[in-house]
């Protein structure tokens, strides 16, 4: 059933491009989808058979007879060459035969893949919203205020609001941590954020830098310790599917979700208010303030869309976090995703397990920039997703 | 409608426009004052850097953020800082419209025509969808774009320069303003090309009784297409009179330099244009007195030190020179210095370029 869904998917898919960008392009890049696919794929297959440690001894354990182990080996194909190996793994693949995730509960990968899959994108996709709704209107704002004269704030408003702040902290007895958040940042960034002008730009970018400085797991451990420990905002149960209603599934999920969010939002930020401020210098900008056009109209439909290009490489490129960003995240948060089972599969030598993994990875890779070429030309209408001679 | 209120379209009245800048401030336009009857047209000329599109950017007010604006600026007898809100949201682009220089980065790249022609008269006249494309198509028609219709729906990469340059002046007509400000509007486009422009933008102000700056380096441009010049020059109007005047009866050294850099084809063949020496000074650190001395044939030692101030002498004509051109003053200056073989600021005359003039 999945199956078949997925397969109308890719159908639709193929049929939107061929539509926007042609036959031609999407025959080509069907065609190096295949040739990548190959590629990374063989590639991985080599890769590891360089690993130390025999595979079948790691699946049944250091006291496993001789006879078990030999067994093992030529019942998984282990004592073929590579290239048997490989072509062996492609046929089942495609032939729809996943194989089994671990050779000694030999549960199917198939039924791993639907159980975990889904965390692993619900956490992505939410991620991605996160970042996006945090970066793009500051994006926006800052490369506003970039730009602009600064209100008229008095400047002595700062520092009598830290004092009266910190003279509140001290008495209330708070704690390093929340005189330096509450009294002294958060000052800081409202004040800049009214006055604005090219101290609220650097204020927003300083913001970024700082979040970005941050390792996701000194992030993730810290709001947990924060939300799920010190407080009960979070409860670390693990994931709960949309079937158990929205509410369990969302409360199941926002945190791992808002810690992946926050690491990608910087330079989501950054990335965007580069191009809106590039963008703003252009003479249509001017044209369309000497219209008489509102700031916002001007923002937002005269300077985001064109600024969104590199944001939706980088977006696209980002597809690879599925995997790799969200380990770290998964781990921290007991969520078994398909990152942490692909590092379990990569120590337990499960060879054509990664394979397969591996392969998946690549397939989305490729599908996602596929469709981000084409958006492009949707985007910035010069762009032509058809490579020109 | 509200009864359009007596006295010119545009009064100026010593406009200052300073920019903060890292190395200080920069004084673009210095105490520039003009104005401008109802369905007059006036040519503003000067080489590059001399704030005549800065003087455009203040009149629109769309200065850049480190820019600030002083002096009086009337737009149909209405000060542009006595404007409340809500007159404000309607009255650029609505009552006063800009043509810029460059068609090339005018319009946005992705954006259909159609939707950049309307966006303005649906925010400023509040026209519905289809009334606003019957209008985008009506003015299309009007800078004499063919088969207006399907334009609506190209991007601006899809046309040429030329077309560009007719969407934008299409577009600043969009609200029937009554002030029209072209800023170099033809600099950027192929030679064959600008006279058209030119003469469209001519023809349209005639035919809807817009008054007209005409923003220019080319003295020729402006000639016949305006009533009356200014000669700009680093942010400050040196002379300004009608415009025949100007051609026959030129004060400031300056414009008459600039008059001899046209090529003129009553001219025999091979005769040298006669360029300006030097450079436009440098406005971070403006000169105390007249700021061409140093590039002028006339000048004395009283130009270097003495900021000369507009003066009116007959047939309504306004120049600021302590030795002008075609009086006595100016004769026995030129001739001092032509004798001396180099001028009060250090220029040294060359005479072989003497014949020309």
């Amino acid at each position: 059933m999945v199956l078949v869904i997925i397969l109308v998917l890719f159908a639709l898919l193929a049929a939107w491009v061929v539509r926007v960008a042609g036959a031609r392009f999407a025959v080509k890049r069907l065609g190096g989808a295949v040739l990548i696919l190959v590629i990374v794929t063989f590639g991985t297959t080599l890769m590891l058979r360089q690993v130390p440690g025999d595979p079948c001894i790691t699946a049944l354990g250091t006291g496993a007879s001789d006879e078990a182990v030999a067994e093992c080996t030529s019942e998984r194909g282990l004592d073929d060459s590579v290239v048997e190996q490989y072509t062996g793994w492609v046929g089942d693949v495609v032939t729809g035969d996943l194989g089994f995730a671990f050779y000694k509960n030999r549960e199917p990968l198939s039924d791993v893949l639907e159980d975990r899959a889904p965390r692993t994108a619900w956490l992505f996709l939410y991620s991605q919203l996160i970042a996006l709704t945090v970066a793009v209107p500051l994006g926006i704002w800052a490369a506003y205020q970039s730009g602009r004269a600064p209100r008229g704030v008095p400047r002595w408003i700062l520092p009598v609001a830290i004092a009266a702040l910190l003279g509140v902290a001290v008495v209330g007895g708070w704690g390093i941590a929340g005189i330096l958040t509450v009294s002294v940042l958060v000052p800081i960034f409202v004040f800049n954020g009214i006055r604005g002008g090219p101290s609220g730009d650097s204020t927003v970018n300083t913001g970024a830098f700082v979040l970005l400085s941050i390792p996701v797991f000194v992030l993730g451990e810290t709001l947990r310790y924060f939300f799920a420990i010190k407080n009960d905002w979070y409860d670390l149960v693990g994931y709960s599917p949309w079937n158990e209603g929205v509410g369990a599934h969302i409360s199941s999920i926002w945190l791992p979700a808002l810690v992946l969010g926050l690491a990608v939002s910087p330079v989501y930020l950054r990335l965007l208010r580069a191009d809106m401020v590039q963008n703003l210098q252009q003479d249509f900008v001017a044209v369309a303030k000497a219209k008489g056009m509102s700031n916002r109209h001007i923002l937002l439909r005269h300077v985001l869309r064109p600024s969104t290009l590199t944001l939706l490489t980088v977006a696209g490129l980002n597809i690879a976090q599925l995997v790799n960003g969200a380990i770290v995240v998964e781990f921290i948060f007991d969520f078994d995703g398909v990152g942490s089972y692909l590092i379990e599969a990569v120590a337990r030598r499960e060879f054509f397990a990664v394979q397969t993994l591996v392969a998946l990875v690549a397939v989305l890779f490729v599908v996602t920039n596929t469709v981000i070429d084409v958006v492009y030309t949707t985007v910035d209408p010069r762009v032509r997703a058809e490579d020109e001679k | 409608m509200t009864p359009e209120p007596a006295g010119p379209m545009l009064e100026v009245e010593n406009l200052v426009v300073d920019f903060a800048t890292p190395r200080g401030t920069l004084r673009a336009v210095d105490g520039v004052s003009f104005s401008l009857d109802k369905q007059e047209a006036i040519g503003i000329v000067g080489e590059s850097g001399s704030g005549k599109s800065v003087l455009a950017r203040a009149l629109i007010n769309i200065l850049a953020g480190n820019g600030t604006r002083t002096g009086t600026i009337r737009i149909g007898g209405r000060d542009i800082d006595q404007l409340t809100k809500t007159e404000r949201k309607h009255f650029f682009g609505v009552e006063v419209a800009m043509v810029f220089q460059d068609p090339m980065t005018s319009l946005n790249p992705v954006k259909r025509i159609g939707a950049q022609l309307t966006e303005s008269i649906r925010y400023h006249l509040g026209a519905s969808k289809a009334d606003a494309n019957n209008r985008a198509v009506e003015l299309l028609e009007q800078v004499h774009i063919p088969s207006a219709a399907r334009r609506l729906r190209q991007y601006p990469h899809e046309l040429s320069g030329g077309m560009r340059q007719r969407v934008v002046i299409a577009m600043a007509l969009a609200c029937e303003p009554k002030l029209l400000i072209a800023d170099e509007p033809t600099t950027a486009l192929d030679v064959t090309v600008q006279k058209t422009i030119l003469d469209l933008i001519d023809d349209l102000r005639r035919e809807q009784h817009m008054s007209l700056i005409l923003i220019t380096h080319d003295l020729g441009v402006a000639r016949g297409r305006a009533d009356r010049i200014g000669v700009m020059y680093a942010g400050r109007l040196l002379e300004q009179a009608a415009s025949e005047e100007i051609f026959t009866n030129m004060r400031h050294p300056y414009t008459e330099a600039l008059m001899q850099s046209i090529p003129d084809t009553s001219h025999p063949s091979h005769t040298r244009l006669q360029p300006i020496p030097g450079r436009p000074p440098d406005l971070l650190s403006p000169p105390i007195g007249c700021a061409f001395a140093s590039r002028c044939r006339y000048a004395q030692a009283d130009c270097i030190d003495i900021k000369p101030q507009l003066e009116l002498v007959p047939f309504d004509h306004l120049h600021a020179c302590h030795h002008p051109v075609g009086t006595s003053k100016g004769d026995q200056a030129l001739a001092t210095n032509l004798a001396a073989g180099e001028t009060a600021a250090g220029l040294v005359l060359d005479d072989e370029l003497e014949g020309v003039s």
